[in-house]
């Protein structure tokens, strides 16, 4: 048991389930909706409820990690026993407290580790993170990939609800209303193997049309990898104009339109920021 | 714990089944394979401490055999021999290193002194003593005095192959403008029989002798004629035996132009004079496929597809039926009706599998590459997609292969995009297991190498990894350890580097270019760049969707 920041970090007793559960299930509402803690953990064939960790503050679960235990292959020939660390959660209201370092460094003072059972701890995490806390405090390293995502999108379902949040975001912000266009402006998106999108951009907000309901006043054709790179670029300018320079992206429209698309730049960057599948 | 996936031994009297099955598999057009108890076991210099075998899961998958003997060398010099031959591998276990593996399981400098050998040879294909015995052993080839004679007697052979109706219908789907078609070529040699060859209705008929009404009449040494033919570049090598006057062609000009529009298939019928296409009739049967949704008791072809598939990537995490239906069929917003199986209807073996998940990710995308990657990937893209459509799913996505091109031409096709994967992140907790481990496995070329003591000392090291580590090479072999012994090398490096360079993501040379990596005595950096280089993860590494969680 180890104590940090006035929380406890102990090992996983069944009573804890079902707030670890819920905390899972808060934490991870994009993977598989959060409710996938019974299945990976409880009816796992490998689960081993020893190799999961809570922090408790007051008597209350506000952290937890699992390891799970693997057979894996590392090198041509060479299959070692490793660990899969996943679902580190820290609730919401006490994050910034350091309690997922001590729940990190609790893991590693498990048995497991002191038996040499395992040779190789591996994760997939978001890079951000990876780089401010798992690195510095767990040693990890990004592993060599051969991998590739390959994506197709059918609908724009995650861009609906980013609107509808950024609407509502936008009505309750003055500022952002002030910077809405005056009269409506209409871009229609050609992205390659995507289906046509048509948002409209007014004092209304921002709205989704059904292309060909609206004509647009300004047209951009692309393809998804340009879009992606371009959004996870730091310099993004600098990329957009690198990609309009290679042919990647062509913004079409009159004069007039080109410059309102570029005043309302900001708020198309805003539409694409989050997650789009 | 460590497992090897592979096991070496000696031979044993109870492997003789099995070794002489895998040396009939492999070596059929010799003595049609029946040719080892003869060889081996039953020849009066058959030593078994000089056989070794490969072992999987208590399978044998490999073999390797040397031949004690005595061989003259110089007009008065008779030395010990080892004449190594019968080197075979599972087609299935191919690629993974254990050919290299059993070459060098006895070569040991005991071995060879203990027995008095002297030379080790070898009869191989240029080709793979290029690839594997050159670099690997140091063969080099012997200037010989010995010329092979050899005459055709008749082309039974070509014409069984042409006359085949399973050849046949492979030929025709390969080269589809066989259908149109209508030449006659008639070779002569003076090595041969005349051989004519008609392309008619989508046939193909070879008779033995020289009609008068053939298109085209071809005049060449046999020998030149199989050159050509098994050139790389056909048409380039046609030319040059032209002008050098080693083939006539006499024949009208279109008809000449016809041959050159149809080399592919001239060539694919005549490579069986010199070498028959062994895997031209494993697919005689055309495939005819068929998907499905999963029915119980797929699990296990399922299973055994996927470790065909990435059991060679770094990452893999093996399966068996039990972990597969919880790791798939149990997952959430995974139902029967979104895995989907294409099945070869030949013998109804899986040839490739999707598990779509309501949300729309497809946790596992696998199939045969030996099968029609096109069609198979195209049923299950068509399917998948088409299934979560029906469940609004917003996206579809799946992890695959960087390299595997095939794939990513299907996924174009099918309008999928490739972006760069979610990452996967590594922390080493056992730095010794892990180095002793990779030391382990190329303890050979270490041993051959080196002669020296490496320390290791490492800066910011977490809590759980020592701060020291040591590796010594030497005739005896490879001993890592943690603790601090007299060394010829000092290593200076902080604990990611050291990660880094132990799982493949940073070279040697680059640590030392990047002042992350130092070395005493300086002059010895150039040892301790190649020596750490022997110490990394040479796997690349691919995970499906499935193993995120």
């Amino acid at each position: 048991m180890t104590e940090t920041t006035g929380s406890i970090c102990r090992a996983f007793t069944k009573k804890d389930e079902r707030p670890v559960k819920a905390l899972v299930e808060t934490s991870f509402r994009d993977f598989l909706s959060g409710k996938y803690w019974a299945w990976k953990y409880k009816f796992n064939p490998n689960f081993d409820p020893a190799l999961v960790g809570v922090a408790e503050k007051d008597g209350r679960v506000v952290g937890c990690n699992h390891w799970l235990l693997r057979n894996l292959k590392i090198s041509n020939q060479a299959e070692v026993q490793a660990i899969l660390g996943a679902d580190i959660a820290v609730e919401p209201k006490f994050r910034g407290q350091g309690i997922a370092k001590s729940l990190l460094l609790y893991m590693r003072s498990l048995p497991v580790m002191s038996n040499r059972q395992a040779m190789i701890s591996y994760m997939f995490a978001d890079p951000n993170l990876s780089r401010n806390l798992y690195e510095p405090v767990a040693g990890y390293i990004p592993a060599p990939s051969a991998t590739v995502s390959y994506v197709k999108i059918l609908k724009w379902k995650e861009l609906e609800k980013r609107i509808g949040i950024m609407n509502h975001e936008i009505r309750n912000d003055a500022e952002k209303f002030d910077r809405l266009p005056k009269s409506e402006l209409t871009i229609l998106f050609r992205l390659l193997n995507t289906p046509q999108l048509l948002l409209s951009l007014s004092k209304k907000g921002i709205e989704i049309y059904e292309a060909g309901s609206k004509k647009a006043k300004v047209t951009v054709t692309s393809d998804f990898t340009t879009l992606a790179r371009i959004k996870k670029s730091e310099h993004r300018m600098y990329h957009l104009l690198a990609a309009l320079v290679t042919r990647n992206l062509k913004i079409r429209g009159s004069l007039v339109s080109l410059f309102r698309f570029y005043r309302n730049l900001w708020l198309i960057e805003d539409v694409f920021s989050q997650r789009l599948f | 714990m460590v497992e090897k996936m592979y096991k070496y031994r000696l031979f044993l009297p109870q492997d003789s089944d099995a070794v002489r099955g895998l040396v009939k598999a492999a070596f059929p057009n010799f003595l049609e394979g029946d040719y080892w108890d003869w060889k081996h076991f039953n020849n009066p210099q058959f030593d078994p401490s000089i056989v070794v075998v490969s072992e999987k899961d208590g399978e044998i998958v490999g073999c390797s055999h040397w031949l004690k003997g005595n061989i003259k060398i110089g007009s008065d010099l008779v030395v010990g021999s080892f004449l190594t031959c019968d080197l075979a591998v599972k087609p299935e276990q191919r690629g993974r290193g254990i050919a290299r593996e059993l070459l060098l399981q006895r070569r040991t400098r005991e071995t060879f002194r203990s027995r008095g050998i002297v030379v080790n040879y070898d009869f191989a294909d240029p080709r793979l003593a290029k690839r594997l015995y050159t670099p690997l052993l140091g063969y080099t080839k012997v200037g010989v005095a010995v010329k092979k004679y050899a005459k055709v007697l008749n082309w039974k052979r070509l014409i069984d192959f042409v006359s085949n109706e399973d050849a046949g219908r492979i030929l025709l789907r390969r080269f589809p403008k066989l259908r149109e078609l209508n030449l006659s070529i008639c070779f002569k040699s003076k090595s041969a029989p005349p051989l004519t060859l008609r392309f008619m209705n989508g046939k193909i008929e070879a008779t033995e002798n020289e009609p008068s009404d053939v298109h085209i009449l071809v005049e060449a040494d046999l020998r030149v004629l199989v050159s050509v033919f098994e050139a790389k570049h056909v048409m380039t090598q046609l030319l040059k035996a032209v002008f050098q006057r080693k083939i006539k062609i006499k024949g009208k000009f279109l008809k000449l132009y016809e041959v050159t529009q149809n080399f592919g298939l001239l060539k694919t019928v005549l490579r069986v004079i010199s070498t028959p296409e062994p895997d031209f009739f494993s697919h005689a049967q055309t495939p005819k496929y068929k998907v499905r949704t999963f029915e119980d008791g797929d699990e296990i072809e399922i299973v055994r597809l996927f470790d065909k598939a990435y059991a060679d990537y770094g990452g893999f995490v093996p399966r068996d039926p039990k972990y597969w239906l919880w790791c798939c069929l149990q997952r959430p917003g995974v139902v029967r009706e979104g895995i989907f199986v294409v099945v070869d209807e030949n013998d109804n073996s899986v040839v490739g599998y999707a598990v779509a998940g309501k949300w729309g990710n497809i946790w596992e995308l696998c199939y045969d590459p030996a099968h029609d990657v096109e069609t198979v990937v195209g049923m299950l893209l068509g399917e998948t997609t088409r299934y979560l459509e029906s469940m609004e799913a917003a996206s579809v996505s799946f992890n695959a292969v960087e390299e595997d091109s095939a794939l990513l031409k299907v996924c174009n096709k099918f309008g999928f995009e490739a972006l760069i994967s979610p990452r996967m992140y590594l922390s080493i907790l056992d730095t010794r297991g892990v180095v002793a481990l990779l030391a382990d496995g190329k303890r050979e070329e270490l041993i051959r190498y080196f002669d020296e003591a490496i320390l290791v000392k490492l800066k910011d090291v977490p809590a759980w990894v020592k701060d020291t580590l040591f590796v010594r090479i030497d005739r005896n072999g490879v001993y890592v350890d943690e603790n601090v012994h007299p060394y010829t090398i000092l290593v200076k490096t902080d604990f990611t580097t050291f990660s880094s360079l132990l799982a493949g993501v940073l070279t040697p040379s680059a640590a030392v270019a990047q002042s992350k990596l130092e070395v005493e005595p300086f002059r010895k950096t150039s040892t301790a760049i190649k020596l750490l280089s022997y110490l990394q993860f040479d796997a690349k590494w691919f995970f499906p969707m499935s193993d995120y969680g």
